[in-house]
Protein backbone atom coordinates (compact mmCIF):
# COMPACT_ATOMS: atom_id res chain seq x y z
CA UNK A 1 0.00 0.00 0.00
CA UNK A 2 2.82 2.33 0.94
CA UNK A 3 4.54 1.68 -2.40
CA UNK A 4 1.32 2.40 -4.28
CA UNK A 5 0.88 5.69 -2.42
CA UNK A 6 4.47 6.68 -3.11
CA UNK A 7 4.08 5.82 -6.80
CA UNK A 8 0.86 7.86 -6.91
CA UNK A 9 2.69 10.85 -5.46
CA UNK A 10 5.40 10.61 -8.14
CA UNK A 11 2.74 10.31 -10.84
CA UNK A 12 0.99 13.38 -9.39
CA UNK A 13 4.23 15.38 -9.37
CA UNK A 14 5.07 14.38 -12.94
CA UNK A 15 1.56 14.98 -14.30
CA UNK A 16 1.06 18.10 -12.20
CA UNK A 17 4.22 19.73 -13.54
CA UNK A 18 3.11 19.08 -17.13
CA UNK A 19 -0.56 19.90 -16.71
CA UNK A 20 -0.57 23.67 -16.87
CA UNK A 21 -3.29 26.08 -17.92
CA UNK A 22 -1.45 26.59 -21.22
CA UNK A 23 -2.26 23.02 -22.23
CA UNK A 24 -5.92 23.82 -22.83
CA UNK A 25 -4.98 26.78 -25.01
CA UNK A 26 -2.57 24.61 -26.97
CA UNK A 27 -5.25 22.00 -27.67
CA UNK A 28 -7.55 24.74 -28.94
CA UNK A 29 -4.75 26.11 -31.13
CA UNK A 30 -4.13 22.64 -32.56
CA UNK A 31 -7.67 22.66 -33.98
CA UNK A 32 -6.36 25.37 -36.31
CA UNK A 33 -3.45 23.24 -37.47
CA UNK A 34 -4.95 19.81 -38.09
CA UNK A 35 -8.32 18.11 -38.16
CA UNK A 36 -9.82 16.59 -35.02
CA UNK A 37 -8.78 13.05 -35.99
CA UNK A 38 -5.24 14.12 -36.80
CA UNK A 39 -5.11 16.16 -33.59
CA UNK A 40 -5.98 13.08 -31.55
CA UNK A 41 -3.31 11.05 -33.33
CA UNK A 42 -0.78 13.86 -32.84
CA UNK A 43 -1.48 13.90 -29.09
CA UNK A 44 -1.02 10.12 -28.88
CA UNK A 45 2.21 10.20 -30.90
CA UNK A 46 3.61 13.12 -28.90
CA UNK A 47 2.79 11.14 -25.75
CA UNK A 48 4.55 8.08 -27.13
CA UNK A 49 7.60 10.22 -27.98
CA UNK A 50 7.67 11.58 -24.45
CA UNK A 51 7.32 8.09 -22.94
CA UNK A 52 10.31 6.96 -25.01
CA UNK A 53 12.26 10.04 -23.86
CA UNK A 54 11.24 9.30 -20.28
CA UNK A 55 13.01 5.92 -20.39
CA UNK A 56 16.31 7.71 -21.09
CA UNK A 57 15.65 10.30 -18.39
CA UNK A 58 14.79 7.51 -15.93
CA UNK A 59 18.09 5.81 -16.70
CA UNK A 60 19.94 9.07 -16.00
CA UNK A 61 17.99 9.54 -12.78
CA UNK A 62 18.86 6.04 -11.60
CA UNK A 63 22.52 6.73 -12.36
CA UNK A 64 22.41 9.99 -10.39
CA UNK A 65 19.57 9.58 -7.88
CA UNK A 66 18.37 12.83 -6.27
CA UNK A 67 20.72 14.96 -8.38
CA UNK A 68 19.23 18.19 -9.74
CA UNK A 69 18.47 16.68 -13.14
CA UNK A 70 19.61 18.50 -16.21
CA UNK A 71 22.70 20.12 -14.71
CA UNK A 72 24.14 16.85 -13.44
CA UNK A 73 23.22 14.68 -16.41
CA UNK A 74 24.52 17.07 -19.06
CA UNK A 75 27.64 18.01 -17.11
CA UNK A 76 28.58 14.35 -16.70
CA UNK A 77 27.96 13.66 -20.38
CA UNK A 78 29.09 16.79 -22.21
CA UNK A 79 31.04 18.89 -19.72
CA UNK A 80 30.48 22.11 -17.86
CA UNK A 81 29.92 24.58 -20.70
CA UNK A 82 27.27 22.63 -22.63
CA UNK A 83 25.51 21.82 -19.38
CA UNK A 84 25.43 25.45 -18.24
CA UNK A 85 24.20 26.64 -21.65
CA UNK A 86 21.35 24.12 -21.77
CA UNK A 87 20.40 24.72 -18.14
CA UNK A 88 20.23 28.47 -18.84
CA UNK A 89 18.10 27.83 -21.90
CA UNK A 90 15.83 25.52 -19.91
CA UNK A 91 15.36 28.07 -17.13
CA UNK A 92 14.47 30.71 -19.74
CA UNK A 93 11.91 28.32 -21.19
CA UNK A 94 10.44 27.66 -17.74
CA UNK A 95 10.11 31.41 -17.21
CA UNK A 96 8.36 31.77 -20.57
CA UNK A 97 5.86 29.03 -19.74
CA UNK A 98 5.22 30.65 -16.37
CA UNK A 99 4.65 33.97 -18.08
CA UNK A 100 2.09 32.49 -20.45
CA UNK A 101 0.33 30.90 -17.46
CA UNK A 102 0.11 34.26 -15.74
CA UNK A 103 -1.33 35.71 -18.96
CA UNK A 104 -3.95 32.97 -19.19
CA UNK A 105 -4.84 33.38 -15.55
CA UNK A 106 -5.47 37.07 -16.17
CA UNK A 107 -7.74 36.15 -19.09
CA UNK A 108 -9.74 33.78 -16.86
CA UNK A 109 -10.32 36.50 -14.26
CA UNK A 110 -11.17 39.01 -16.95
CA UNK A 111 -13.64 36.54 -18.47
CA UNK A 112 -15.26 36.14 -15.05
CA UNK A 113 -15.98 39.83 -14.99
CA UNK A 114 -13.16 41.08 -12.82
CA UNK A 115 -12.30 44.36 -14.45
CA UNK A 116 -8.63 44.42 -13.65
CA UNK A 117 -5.77 44.92 -16.01
CA UNK A 118 -4.19 41.60 -17.08
CA UNK A 119 -0.80 43.00 -16.16
CA UNK A 120 -1.94 43.63 -12.59
CA UNK A 121 -3.38 40.11 -12.26
CA UNK A 122 -0.15 38.57 -13.53
CA UNK A 123 2.08 40.68 -11.31
CA UNK A 124 -0.06 40.25 -8.17
CA UNK A 125 -0.37 36.46 -8.60
CA UNK A 126 3.32 35.99 -9.18
CA UNK A 127 4.25 38.26 -6.31
CA UNK A 128 1.94 36.34 -3.98
CA UNK A 129 3.50 32.99 -4.94
CA UNK A 130 7.01 34.42 -4.59
CA UNK A 131 6.17 35.79 -1.12
CA UNK A 132 4.75 32.40 -0.05
CA UNK A 133 7.98 30.78 -1.16
CA UNK A 134 10.07 33.43 0.60
CA UNK A 135 8.38 32.76 3.93
CA UNK A 136 9.14 29.10 3.43
CA UNK A 137 5.64 27.75 2.84
CA UNK A 138 6.00 24.43 1.09
CA UNK A 139 3.13 22.46 -0.33
CA UNK A 140 2.98 18.97 1.22
CA UNK A 141 3.11 16.11 -1.24
CA UNK A 142 -0.34 14.92 -0.22
CA UNK A 143 -1.78 18.32 -1.18
CA UNK A 144 -0.06 18.13 -4.54
CA UNK A 145 -1.58 14.69 -5.06
CA UNK A 146 -5.06 15.99 -4.19
CA UNK A 147 -4.76 19.05 -6.42
CA UNK A 148 -3.64 17.04 -9.43
CA UNK A 149 -6.39 14.50 -8.76
CA UNK A 150 -9.02 17.24 -8.56
CA UNK A 151 -7.84 18.78 -11.78
CA UNK A 152 -7.83 15.50 -13.69
CA UNK A 153 -11.19 14.42 -12.25
CA UNK A 154 -12.79 17.81 -12.95
CA UNK A 155 -11.74 17.82 -16.58
CA UNK A 156 -12.82 14.22 -17.08
CA UNK A 157 -16.24 14.96 -15.54
CA UNK A 158 -16.79 17.97 -17.80
CA UNK A 159 -15.60 15.95 -20.80
CA UNK A 160 -17.91 13.06 -19.87
CA UNK A 161 -20.90 15.42 -19.69
CA UNK A 162 -19.93 16.95 -23.00
CA UNK A 163 -19.66 13.60 -24.71
CA UNK A 164 -22.75 12.00 -23.18
CA UNK A 165 -24.99 15.03 -23.03
CA UNK A 166 -28.48 14.72 -24.56
CA UNK A 167 -28.06 17.53 -27.03
CA UNK A 168 -24.56 18.02 -28.21
CA UNK A 169 -24.64 21.45 -29.70
CA UNK A 170 -22.74 22.78 -32.61
CA UNK A 171 -21.61 20.13 -35.00
CA UNK A 172 -17.83 20.12 -35.15
CA UNK A 173 -16.57 21.82 -38.24
CA UNK A 174 -12.98 20.95 -39.01
CA UNK A 175 -11.07 24.11 -39.78
CA UNK A 176 -8.74 22.28 -42.11
CA UNK A 177 -9.34 19.20 -44.20
CA UNK A 178 -8.41 15.78 -42.86
CA UNK A 179 -4.77 14.94 -43.04
CA UNK A 180 -3.63 13.50 -46.31
CA UNK A 181 -0.27 13.07 -47.95
CA UNK A 182 -0.03 16.79 -48.67
CA UNK A 183 -0.83 17.60 -45.06
CA UNK A 184 2.10 15.69 -43.67
CA UNK A 185 3.85 18.89 -42.69
CA UNK A 186 0.79 20.10 -40.79
CA UNK A 187 0.57 16.75 -39.04
CA UNK A 188 4.25 16.85 -38.01
CA UNK A 189 3.71 20.39 -36.78
CA UNK A 190 0.75 19.07 -34.78
CA UNK A 191 2.97 16.44 -33.14
CA UNK A 192 5.68 18.97 -32.30
CA UNK A 193 3.17 21.40 -30.79
CA UNK A 194 1.51 18.54 -28.90
CA UNK A 195 4.86 17.82 -27.20
CA UNK A 196 4.21 21.09 -25.36
CA UNK A 197 1.35 19.31 -23.56
CA UNK A 198 3.84 17.08 -21.72
CA UNK A 199 6.66 19.53 -20.97
CA UNK A 200 7.77 19.23 -17.37
CA UNK A 201 6.99 15.53 -16.74
CA UNK A 202 10.71 15.01 -16.07
CA UNK A 203 10.76 17.33 -13.03
CA UNK A 204 9.85 14.35 -10.87
CA UNK A 205 13.37 12.90 -11.10
CA UNK A 206 15.00 14.74 -8.15
CA UNK A 207 12.09 14.08 -5.80
CA UNK A 208 12.74 10.44 -4.87
CA UNK A 209 12.49 9.79 -1.14
CA UNK A 210 15.18 7.11 -1.15
CA UNK A 211 17.37 4.92 -3.36
CA UNK A 212 14.47 2.47 -3.74
CA UNK A 213 12.47 5.10 -5.66
CA UNK A 214 14.89 5.01 -8.58
CA UNK A 215 14.65 1.26 -9.19
CA UNK A 216 11.17 1.29 -10.63
CA UNK A 217 8.89 3.92 -9.06
CA UNK A 218 10.22 7.05 -10.71
CA UNK A 219 10.93 5.27 -14.03
CA UNK A 220 7.35 3.98 -14.02
CA UNK A 221 5.76 7.18 -12.75
CA UNK A 222 6.65 9.17 -15.89
CA UNK A 223 5.01 6.84 -18.46
CA UNK A 224 1.95 6.53 -16.20
CA UNK A 225 1.70 10.31 -15.88
CA UNK A 226 2.12 10.79 -19.63
CA UNK A 227 -0.45 8.09 -20.36
CA UNK A 228 -2.87 9.73 -17.96
CA UNK A 229 -2.31 13.07 -19.65
CA UNK A 230 -2.89 11.54 -23.10
CA UNK A 231 -6.27 10.23 -21.93
CA UNK A 232 -7.09 13.59 -20.37
CA UNK A 233 -6.16 15.59 -23.48
CA UNK A 234 -8.02 13.20 -25.78
CA UNK A 235 -11.12 13.52 -23.60
CA UNK A 236 -10.77 17.31 -23.54
CA UNK A 237 -10.31 17.63 -27.31
CA UNK A 238 -13.20 15.22 -27.93
CA UNK A 239 -15.38 17.31 -25.63
CA UNK A 240 -14.41 20.51 -27.47
CA UNK A 241 -15.11 18.85 -30.77
CA UNK A 242 -18.52 17.68 -29.54
CA UNK A 243 -19.65 20.83 -27.77
CA UNK A 244 -17.96 23.84 -29.33
CA UNK A 245 -17.45 25.31 -32.74
CA UNK A 246 -13.88 24.20 -33.43
CA UNK A 247 -13.34 27.06 -35.87
CA UNK A 248 -14.22 29.56 -33.19
CA UNK A 249 -12.22 27.90 -30.46
CA UNK A 250 -8.87 28.11 -32.30
CA UNK A 251 -8.01 31.54 -30.97
CA UNK A 252 -9.64 31.02 -27.60
CA UNK A 253 -6.88 30.91 -24.99
CA UNK A 254 -9.27 29.70 -22.29
CA UNK A 255 -11.41 27.11 -24.10
CA UNK A 256 -11.98 25.20 -20.86
CA UNK A 257 -14.24 28.02 -19.67
CA UNK A 258 -16.42 27.87 -22.77
CA UNK A 259 -16.50 24.08 -22.52
CA UNK A 260 -17.56 24.20 -18.88
CA UNK A 261 -20.39 26.60 -19.68
CA UNK A 262 -21.52 24.62 -22.74
CA UNK A 263 -21.76 21.37 -20.78
CA UNK A 264 -22.76 22.26 -17.23
CA UNK A 265 -23.84 25.87 -17.45
CA UNK A 266 -22.71 28.24 -14.71
CA UNK A 267 -21.59 25.34 -12.49
CA UNK A 268 -19.31 24.02 -15.23
CA UNK A 269 -18.00 27.50 -15.95
CA UNK A 270 -17.01 28.18 -12.35
CA UNK A 271 -15.72 24.65 -11.90
CA UNK A 272 -13.34 25.16 -14.80
CA UNK A 273 -12.34 28.58 -13.47
CA UNK A 274 -11.56 27.03 -10.09
CA UNK A 275 -9.57 24.20 -11.67
CA UNK A 276 -7.63 26.63 -13.84
CA UNK A 277 -6.76 28.72 -10.81
CA UNK A 278 -5.72 25.56 -8.96
CA UNK A 279 -3.52 24.42 -11.84
CA UNK A 280 -1.90 27.83 -12.21
CA UNK A 281 -1.11 28.24 -8.52
CA UNK A 282 0.17 24.67 -8.15
CA UNK A 283 2.47 24.90 -11.14
CA UNK A 284 3.65 28.43 -10.24
CA UNK A 285 4.58 27.19 -6.80
CA UNK A 286 6.24 23.99 -7.98
CA UNK A 287 8.01 25.80 -10.82
CA UNK A 288 9.43 28.52 -8.60
CA UNK A 289 10.54 25.93 -6.02
CA UNK A 290 12.28 23.77 -8.61
CA UNK A 291 13.91 26.65 -10.49
CA UNK A 292 15.11 28.34 -7.30
CA UNK A 293 16.61 25.06 -6.10
CA UNK A 294 18.60 24.91 -9.34
CA UNK A 295 19.72 28.55 -9.03
CA UNK A 296 20.72 27.96 -5.39
CA UNK A 297 22.78 24.92 -6.37
CA UNK A 298 24.48 26.85 -9.18
CA UNK A 299 25.34 29.59 -6.73
CA UNK A 300 26.79 27.13 -4.22
CA UNK A 301 28.76 25.72 -7.13
CA UNK A 302 30.04 29.29 -7.59
CA UNK A 303 28.88 29.67 -11.17
CA UNK A 304 26.31 32.26 -10.02
CA UNK A 305 26.96 35.12 -7.58
CA UNK A 306 27.05 34.31 -3.87
CA UNK A 307 23.93 36.37 -3.11
CA UNK A 308 21.85 33.79 -5.02
CA UNK A 309 22.67 31.35 -2.18
CA UNK A 310 21.33 33.70 0.49
CA UNK A 311 19.03 31.60 2.66
CA UNK A 312 16.59 32.00 5.51
CA UNK A 313 18.14 30.48 8.63
CA UNK A 314 14.67 29.89 10.05
CA UNK A 315 12.82 28.26 7.18
CA UNK A 316 15.64 27.11 4.93
CA UNK A 317 14.08 28.95 1.99
CA UNK A 318 16.67 29.97 -0.62
CA UNK A 319 15.74 33.67 -0.54
CA UNK A 320 18.26 34.96 -3.08
CA UNK A 321 17.41 32.27 -5.61
CA UNK A 322 13.65 32.76 -5.18
CA UNK A 323 14.03 36.51 -5.68
CA UNK A 324 16.10 36.01 -8.83
CA UNK A 325 13.68 33.45 -10.28
CA UNK A 326 10.74 35.68 -9.32
CA UNK A 327 12.34 38.70 -11.01
CA UNK A 328 13.00 36.75 -14.22
CA UNK A 329 9.47 35.35 -14.21
CA UNK A 330 8.00 38.77 -13.59
CA UNK A 331 9.97 40.28 -16.47
CA UNK A 332 8.85 37.49 -18.80
CA UNK A 333 5.25 37.92 -17.62
CA UNK A 334 5.23 41.65 -18.22
CA UNK A 335 6.75 41.15 -21.69
CA UNK A 336 4.26 38.41 -22.61
CA UNK A 337 1.19 40.26 -21.36
CA UNK A 338 2.35 43.54 -22.88
CA UNK A 339 3.01 42.06 -26.33
CA UNK A 340 0.28 39.40 -26.22
CA UNK A 341 2.55 37.09 -28.22
CA UNK A 342 1.33 33.95 -26.49
CA UNK A 343 1.79 31.59 -29.41
CA UNK A 344 5.24 32.92 -30.25
CA UNK A 345 6.41 32.22 -26.71
CA UNK A 346 4.83 28.77 -26.84
CA UNK A 347 6.49 27.61 -30.06
CA UNK A 348 9.87 28.84 -28.84
CA UNK A 349 9.33 26.87 -25.61
CA UNK A 350 8.51 23.76 -27.65
CA UNK A 351 11.68 24.17 -29.73
CA UNK A 352 13.81 24.55 -26.59
CA UNK A 353 12.25 21.54 -24.90
CA UNK A 354 12.74 19.34 -27.97
CA UNK A 355 16.39 20.39 -28.08
CA UNK A 356 16.84 19.59 -24.39
CA UNK A 357 15.07 16.22 -24.66
CA UNK A 358 17.31 15.35 -27.62
CA UNK A 359 20.38 16.30 -25.57
CA UNK A 360 19.23 14.12 -22.68
CA UNK A 361 18.86 11.09 -24.95
CA UNK A 362 22.39 11.56 -26.28
CA UNK A 363 23.60 12.11 -22.69
CA UNK A 364 22.21 8.68 -21.81
CA UNK A 365 24.05 7.07 -24.70
CA UNK A 366 27.30 8.90 -23.96
CA UNK A 367 27.22 8.02 -20.27
CA UNK A 368 26.83 4.35 -21.12
CA UNK A 369 30.33 4.68 -22.57
CA UNK A 370 31.85 7.14 -20.09
CA UNK A 371 30.42 5.51 -16.98
CA UNK A 372 29.82 2.01 -18.22
CA UNK A 373 30.85 0.36 -14.95
CA UNK A 374 28.53 2.33 -12.69
CA UNK A 375 25.36 0.61 -11.55
CA UNK A 376 22.08 1.64 -13.11
CA UNK A 377 19.07 0.34 -11.19
CA UNK A 378 17.04 1.17 -14.28
CA UNK A 379 18.13 0.95 -17.90
CA UNK A 380 16.13 2.13 -20.90
CA UNK A 381 14.78 -0.91 -22.76
CA UNK A 382 15.18 0.87 -26.11
CA UNK A 383 18.04 -0.20 -28.37
CA UNK A 384 20.69 2.54 -28.76
CA UNK A 385 19.90 2.99 -32.46
CA UNK A 386 16.26 3.74 -31.69
CA UNK A 387 17.30 6.16 -28.96
CA UNK A 388 19.68 7.91 -31.37
CA UNK A 389 16.94 8.25 -33.97
CA UNK A 390 14.54 9.74 -31.43
CA UNK A 391 17.31 12.03 -30.23
CA UNK A 392 17.73 13.33 -33.79
CA UNK A 393 14.01 13.58 -34.49
CA UNK A 394 13.25 15.70 -31.45
CA UNK A 395 15.27 18.79 -32.47
CA UNK A 396 13.82 18.43 -35.98
CA UNK A 397 10.32 18.51 -34.49
CA UNK A 398 11.31 21.57 -32.50
CA UNK A 399 12.41 23.36 -35.64
CA UNK A 400 9.11 22.33 -37.21
CA UNK A 401 7.31 24.05 -34.36
CA UNK A 402 9.22 27.26 -35.10
CA UNK A 403 8.25 27.05 -38.76
CA UNK A 404 4.61 26.60 -37.80
CA UNK A 405 4.44 30.12 -36.41
CA UNK A 406 2.84 31.66 -39.45
CA UNK A 407 2.21 35.15 -38.06
CA UNK A 408 5.87 35.96 -38.47
CA UNK A 409 8.19 32.97 -38.92
CA UNK A 410 11.21 35.24 -38.57
CA UNK A 411 10.07 36.25 -35.07
CA UNK A 412 10.04 32.62 -33.97
CA UNK A 413 13.46 31.86 -35.46
CA UNK A 414 14.92 35.13 -34.20
CA UNK A 415 13.47 34.62 -30.74
CA UNK A 416 14.77 31.06 -30.55
CA UNK A 417 18.25 31.89 -31.75
CA UNK A 418 18.40 34.99 -29.54
CA UNK A 419 17.68 32.77 -26.53
CA UNK A 420 20.23 30.17 -27.65
CA UNK A 421 22.82 32.94 -28.08
CA UNK A 422 21.82 34.38 -24.72
CA UNK A 423 22.26 31.01 -23.03
CA UNK A 424 25.70 30.54 -24.62
CA UNK A 425 26.77 33.97 -23.35
CA UNK A 426 25.26 33.24 -19.93
CA UNK A 427 27.19 29.96 -19.75
CA UNK A 428 30.40 31.77 -20.66
CA UNK A 429 29.81 34.41 -17.97
CA UNK A 430 29.05 31.73 -15.40
CA UNK A 431 32.30 29.96 -16.26
CA UNK A 432 34.21 33.24 -15.91
CA UNK A 433 32.53 33.86 -12.55
CA UNK A 434 33.40 30.35 -11.42
CA UNK A 435 37.05 30.73 -12.39
CA UNK A 436 37.29 34.01 -10.47
CA UNK A 437 35.60 32.60 -7.39
CA UNK A 438 37.20 29.23 -6.88
CA UNK A 439 35.82 27.39 -3.88
CA UNK A 440 37.99 27.65 -0.84
CA UNK A 441 39.88 24.44 -0.33
CA UNK A 442 39.96 23.27 3.22
CA UNK A 443 43.16 21.58 4.16
CA UNK A 444 42.97 18.08 5.51
CA UNK B 1 29.40 -2.10 -4.90
CA UNK B 2 32.84 -3.07 -6.12
CA UNK B 3 32.01 -1.47 -9.47
CA UNK B 4 31.07 1.70 -7.69
CA UNK B 5 34.40 1.86 -5.95
CA UNK B 6 36.28 1.33 -9.15
CA UNK B 7 34.64 4.20 -11.00
CA UNK B 8 33.97 6.93 -8.47
CA UNK B 9 37.34 8.24 -7.37
CA UNK B 10 37.77 10.07 -4.08
CA UNK B 11 37.29 13.77 -4.80
CA UNK B 12 39.96 15.50 -2.76
CA UNK B 13 42.43 13.50 -0.81
CA UNK B 14 41.73 10.06 0.49
CA UNK B 15 40.25 10.21 3.95
CA UNK B 16 41.58 7.39 6.04
CA UNK B 17 39.01 7.85 8.79
CA UNK B 18 35.95 5.71 8.90
CA UNK B 19 32.46 7.10 8.89
CA UNK B 20 31.50 6.77 12.54
CA UNK B 21 34.25 9.02 13.99
CA UNK B 22 33.58 11.56 11.21
CA UNK B 23 29.92 11.68 12.19
CA UNK B 24 30.73 11.84 15.89
CA UNK B 25 33.05 14.81 15.27
CA UNK B 26 30.38 16.47 13.15
CA UNK B 27 27.76 16.07 15.87
CA UNK B 28 30.14 17.49 18.48
CA UNK B 29 31.00 20.44 16.24
CA UNK B 30 27.35 21.25 15.50
CA UNK B 31 26.33 20.95 19.14
CA UNK B 32 29.19 23.20 20.13
CA UNK B 33 28.44 25.96 17.60
CA UNK B 34 25.87 28.44 18.85
CA UNK B 35 25.14 29.99 15.45
CA UNK B 36 23.95 26.65 14.05
CA UNK B 37 21.19 26.47 16.66
CA UNK B 38 19.18 29.08 14.79
CA UNK B 39 19.08 26.85 11.73
CA UNK B 40 18.10 23.79 13.74
CA UNK B 41 15.34 25.52 15.71
CA UNK B 42 11.98 23.86 15.13
CA UNK B 43 13.52 21.30 12.76
CA UNK B 44 13.36 17.69 13.94
CA UNK B 45 14.30 15.21 11.24
CA UNK B 46 16.09 11.90 11.53
CA UNK B 47 19.15 11.86 9.32
CA UNK B 48 20.22 8.54 7.80
CA UNK B 49 23.76 8.28 6.51
CA UNK B 50 24.53 5.31 4.26
CA UNK B 51 27.90 4.36 2.81
CA UNK B 52 27.21 2.76 -0.54
CA UNK B 53 30.55 0.95 -0.73
CA UNK B 54 30.84 -0.49 2.77
CA UNK B 55 27.12 -0.84 3.42
CA UNK B 56 27.44 0.93 6.78
CA UNK B 57 24.35 2.78 7.99
CA UNK B 58 24.10 5.32 10.77
CA UNK B 59 21.41 7.68 11.89
CA UNK B 60 21.07 10.60 14.24
CA UNK B 61 18.18 12.82 15.29
CA UNK B 62 17.79 16.56 15.43
CA UNK B 63 15.81 17.64 18.47
CA UNK B 64 15.69 20.90 20.43
CA UNK B 65 18.42 22.32 18.17
CA UNK B 66 20.81 19.53 19.17
CA UNK B 67 22.05 16.47 17.31
CA UNK B 68 21.95 13.09 19.00
CA UNK B 69 24.95 10.77 18.88
CA UNK B 70 25.04 8.71 15.68
CA UNK B 71 23.87 5.13 16.13
CA UNK B 72 24.21 2.16 13.85
CA UNK B 73 21.23 1.34 11.66
CA UNK B 74 18.53 3.03 9.66
CA UNK B 75 16.21 5.51 11.35
CA UNK B 76 12.53 4.90 10.69
CA UNK B 77 10.93 8.04 12.07
CA UNK B 78 8.42 10.08 10.04
CA UNK B 79 10.59 13.00 8.94
CA UNK B 80 13.52 11.27 7.28
CA UNK B 81 16.47 12.61 5.38
CA UNK B 82 18.82 10.11 3.73
CA UNK B 83 22.35 10.80 2.55
CA UNK B 84 24.08 8.15 0.48
CA UNK B 85 27.58 8.12 -1.00
CA UNK B 86 30.92 6.36 -0.86
CA UNK B 87 32.33 6.34 2.65
CA UNK B 88 35.22 8.60 1.64
CA UNK B 89 32.81 11.16 0.16
CA UNK B 90 30.64 11.12 3.28
CA UNK B 91 33.69 11.61 5.49
CA UNK B 92 34.75 14.59 3.40
CA UNK B 93 31.27 16.10 3.54
CA UNK B 94 31.01 15.69 7.32
CA UNK B 95 34.47 17.08 7.94
CA UNK B 96 34.04 20.15 5.74
CA UNK B 97 36.48 19.04 3.06
CA UNK B 98 33.80 18.86 0.38
CA UNK B 99 30.94 21.17 -0.52
CA UNK B 100 27.83 18.94 -0.25
CA UNK B 101 25.89 20.79 -2.94
CA UNK B 102 28.74 20.38 -5.36
CA UNK B 103 29.00 16.69 -4.49
CA UNK B 104 25.26 16.35 -5.15
CA UNK B 105 25.52 18.22 -8.46
CA UNK B 106 28.38 15.99 -9.52
CA UNK B 107 26.33 12.92 -8.71
CA UNK B 108 28.68 11.80 -5.94
CA UNK B 109 26.29 12.38 -3.05
CA UNK B 110 22.61 11.45 -3.08
CA UNK B 111 20.42 13.59 -0.82
CA UNK B 112 16.90 12.24 -0.38
CA UNK B 113 15.10 15.14 1.22
CA UNK B 114 12.68 17.86 0.32
CA UNK B 115 14.09 21.12 -1.04
CA UNK B 116 14.08 22.99 2.24
CA UNK B 117 15.63 20.15 4.22
CA UNK B 118 18.40 19.99 1.64
CA UNK B 119 19.04 23.72 1.95
CA UNK B 120 19.01 23.51 5.77
CA UNK B 121 21.60 20.74 5.75
CA UNK B 122 23.74 22.79 3.42
CA UNK B 123 23.26 25.85 5.62
CA UNK B 124 24.72 23.95 8.57
CA UNK B 125 27.84 23.23 6.50
CA UNK B 126 27.97 26.87 5.39
CA UNK B 127 27.92 28.10 8.97
CA UNK B 128 30.42 25.52 10.19
CA UNK B 129 32.96 25.81 7.38
CA UNK B 130 31.93 28.83 5.34
CA UNK B 131 32.58 27.13 1.99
Amino acid sequence: MRAVYELAVYVAISAGMALTTNCFSMIASLFGVVSYAALSLAIVLAGVFCILVSTSIAELASLFPSAPGLRTYLKAAFGDYVSLALVSLYLMMAAMIGAVQAYILSLVLSDMGFTVLPLIVGVVTLTAVVVLNLVGMQMPRAVQLIMTGLLVAGILVVAAFALSGPAPSPVPVPTVPAVGASDLQAFLTGISLAIFLFIGFEWVTPTGTGPHAYRWMIPLSMPIAIGLLVILYLAFSAAISASLDTAGVVNNLIPQMALGRATLGAVGYYLMAFLTLLAALASFNAGIMAASRMVYALSRERVLPAWCAWISMRSGAPLGAILLVGAILLTATVATIHTGKYMLVTVIAVAIECLVYGALIFATLRLRVLRSAEPRPFKSPLPPLAQGLIGLMLPALGLGALMSYTESPFSAWNGFFALVAGSLVAAMLMRVHHNRHKPATIAD
Amino acid sequence: MAENQAVKQPLVSEQKRTLQPCLADFVAKVNGTASVKRILKGWNPTINVQASDTGEKFNFNVKDSMLSQPVVGEGQAGHLITLQALESVLCQVFTGALNPVRANLDGNLAVFANDQDGVKLDAVCLVLWGM
